[in-house]
């Protein structure tokens, strides 16, 4: 398939170039042969599947037909007028007839080649650029046991991480007073996100706390019955008391840890509630679910101008090296518990902010998107361009140099936080949800046999957050009787499931004020 | 006035420089403007190429072949190479100002979790 799709794409250049002077003939055959060359030697190394790569081939042939055919006129319109100069009006006349003659046989072979690509894209251009995933696998940031390095002594609560968290600014220095950015209708104080700028995105450079959240996923399996003999629970969270709180007391907790910006400095009211209580037993893993499904991804969409919603992203990642301390040393403290387990579900909320706040970053251009920021303070616009170049080149020395392998490095990072919550949740607490998300993940990167892999695992717990939809995937998967899943129905649940999500948090902002495109 | 396709090879041949590469071939340059655009299809041959043609016939671009020797020692066929210049550079910040002063406040409306 992939020898007849270059071939029509050779046949093809041939015929639309036949006729036209030597330079412009051999350099645009030349061309499409490198381009083919490259296309074809960059698919195969990246192991993508030839009808892929031969639907991608022909469809950018047949939607390029129209212009190949007004590049041809215009080469002949200067070939004529450059044969009319020299030679005559006489002599133009097979020119002319070539390019008529020409024109009515690419019609016919562009209606072919259209029907042809239209038939095969929808088959396979979703993968024709990413090839499979296993092909480009990203070096994960989780690294092996010998590794880890020993926990910090932690005393008292674990408030420590606000102390512990080094400023990093990129050597990008402001005057307190020049630290505020004033533009119509938002105003915002980005003095932390200079601070910590070099570790605003601790998922691609690394911390010390997230390789020792990986090594949890070693220490003993909990038993069904909450009791961890080999964990540090029954030392740490044994002895402590269970949170009892009436259903108004339990809202007003979660409300007042809910920020639109400020993320760290509102969760920290609820840090002496967590630390304070037993991690199993009582309402503490419920109120940390709460937080996580109420206060933790929202949807932030640009309304009139880019500046104000890429800064508030930035300020609520500039946070993530808190939360991720705030993670690893409870997690350390508290192995195997069921708020450990919601901590996870967490750290999976902040990998996915992340990937969006640093594609966001990576897609502005400050000279056009950032107009208003670099009228309303310039030091604010030189620091956005300090860091976008600084996380442009850390990107391009970890090798991601495309938003796939972007995209893909991010997506192994959930999986391994969601895979680690798997190993270590006592008696399989919320471990559907976990494989749900996985499963979920697997498929939007278009691997089917290894999303069905991960939902084969899932049963109904009517409790989990994605009962409903798991409950649906299940029915999908019993209902198919050859290897094939019904695709729709997949698409359907998981679009339903994202449906979901918007419209509770459309709720949710409207309650505190806000909307989605309000900061 | 340039054309979205045109500005967007500007655009990113003015990336590719600031990354040090500063001569691109079709392909190369293909493959990063659906990366920008989180395209899953390049763009097509000959709508690529002919925009190439047309930006260097209007001095923005310039090309070359590249040393006949490079591509017979890898064993594949020979590539012309584009670079953006000056005159391109300018002409990319033309259409950038045109575009925010025309749309300073277009908003891509995309809906993200954070």
């Amino acid at each position: 398939m992939l020898t007849f799709a270059t071939a029509i794409v050779r046949a093809w250049t041939w015929l639309y170039t036949a006729g036209l002077d030597a330079d412009p003939r051999d350099d645009r055959r030349a061309q499409i042969e490198s381009d083919l060359w490259d296309q074809k030697d960059e698919a195969t190394e990246r192991g993508v599947a030839p009808l892929a790569m031969s639907a991608h081939i022909l469809a950018r042939l047949a939607l390029g037909i129209p212009d190949d055919l007004l590049w041809r006129g215009e080469q002949l319109h200067v070939a004529t007028a450059v044969v009319t100069v020299m030679l005559g009006d006489a002599h133009s006349r097979p020119v002319t007839f070539r390019r008529a003659s020409g024109f009515g046989v690419s019609v016919t072979v562009h209606v072919l080649l259209v029907m042809l690509a239209v038939w095969l894209a929808p088959r396979v251009t979703s993968v024709a650029l990413h090839g499979n995933s296993s092909a480009t696998t990203p070096t994960i940031l989780f690294v092996p046991p010998n590794a880890v390095v020993p926990a910090p002594a932690v005393e008292g609560r674990p408030t420590k991480a606000l102390d512990i968290v080094p400023e990093d600014n990129l050597g990008i220095k402001l005057g307190e007073s020049a630290s505020t950015l004033a533009i119509p209708g938002f105003t915002f104080n980005f003095s932390k996100v200079i601070a910590h700028a070099g570790s605003l995105f601790p998922f691609v450079t690394g911390t010390r706390e997230l390789e020792r959240i990986a090594a949890t996923a070693l220490l003993p399996r909990a038993p069904t019955e909450l009791i961890n003999p080999f964990g540090h629970r029954g030392a740490e969270g044994g002895g402590l008391p269970k949170l009892v709180l009436s259903g108004a007391e339990f809202q007003a907790l979660v409300d007042r840890a809910w920020a639109r910006r400020d993320r760290w400095n509102a969760f920290v009211t609820l840090v002496p509630t967590i630390a304070d209580h037993n991690p199993d037993e009582g309402a503490l893993p419920d109120l940390m679910r709460a937080y996580v499904e109420q206060n933790g991804l929202q949807p932030y969409v640009e309304n009139d101008i880019h500046d104000p919603r890429l800064w508030t992203q930035l300020g609520v990642v500039a946070d993530h090296t808190f939360f991720i301390d705030f993670i690893g040393q409870y997690i350390a403290r508290h192995t195997s518990t069921k708020t450990a387990t919601e901590l996870l579900f967490l750290l999976d909320t902040l990998i996915q902010g992340s990937y969006d706040t640093l594609t966001a970053l990576l897609d502005v251009i400050p000279e056009v998107d950032l107009h208003w920021t670099h009228e309303a303070n310039p030091a604010a616009f030189d620091a956005i361009m300090t860091i976008q170049q600084h996380y442009r080149a850390e990107l391009e020395h970890r090798n991601l140099l495309t938003r796939a392998a972007l995209r893909l490095y991010f997506d192994e990072a959930r999986i391994s936080v969601l895979t680690n919550l798997i190993e270590t949740t006592p008696g399989r607490y919320r471990e559907n949800d976990a494989r749900f998300l996985i499963g979920s993940i697997y498929w939007r990167q278009g691997r089917e046999a290894a999303a069905v892999g991960a939902w084969s695992g899932l049963h109904s717990v009517p409790s989990d957050r994605y009962a409903d939809a798991s409950a649906a995937i299940v029915d999908v998967l019993r209902a198919r009787s050859g290897p094939n899943v019904d695709s729709a129905r997949i698409n359907r649940v998981l679009d339903g499931e994202r449906g979901r999500w918007i419209s509770f948090s459309h709720d949710r902002l409207k309650q505190f004020g806000y909307r989605f495109s309000t900061f | 006035m340039l054309i979205p396709l045109e500005v967007a090879i500007c655009e990113t041949a003015l990336r590719l420089g600031r990354r040090g590469t500063r001569e691109f071939h079709g392909y190369q340059l293909a493959k990063a403007v659906a990366e920008a655009d989180e395209a899953k299809l390049l763009t097509a041959y000959g709508t690529l190429y002919r925009a190439l043609a047309r930006l260097e016939g209007m001095g923005l671009l310039r090309s070359r072949r590249e040393d006949p020797l490079i591509p017979a020692r890898e064993g594949r066929p020979g590539r012309r190479l584009y670079t953006l210049t000056a005159l391109g550079e300018t002409a990319l910040e033309k259409a950038r100002a045109e575009a925010a002063s025309k749309a300073p406040r277009r908003a891509r409306r995309r809906l993200a979790p954070a």
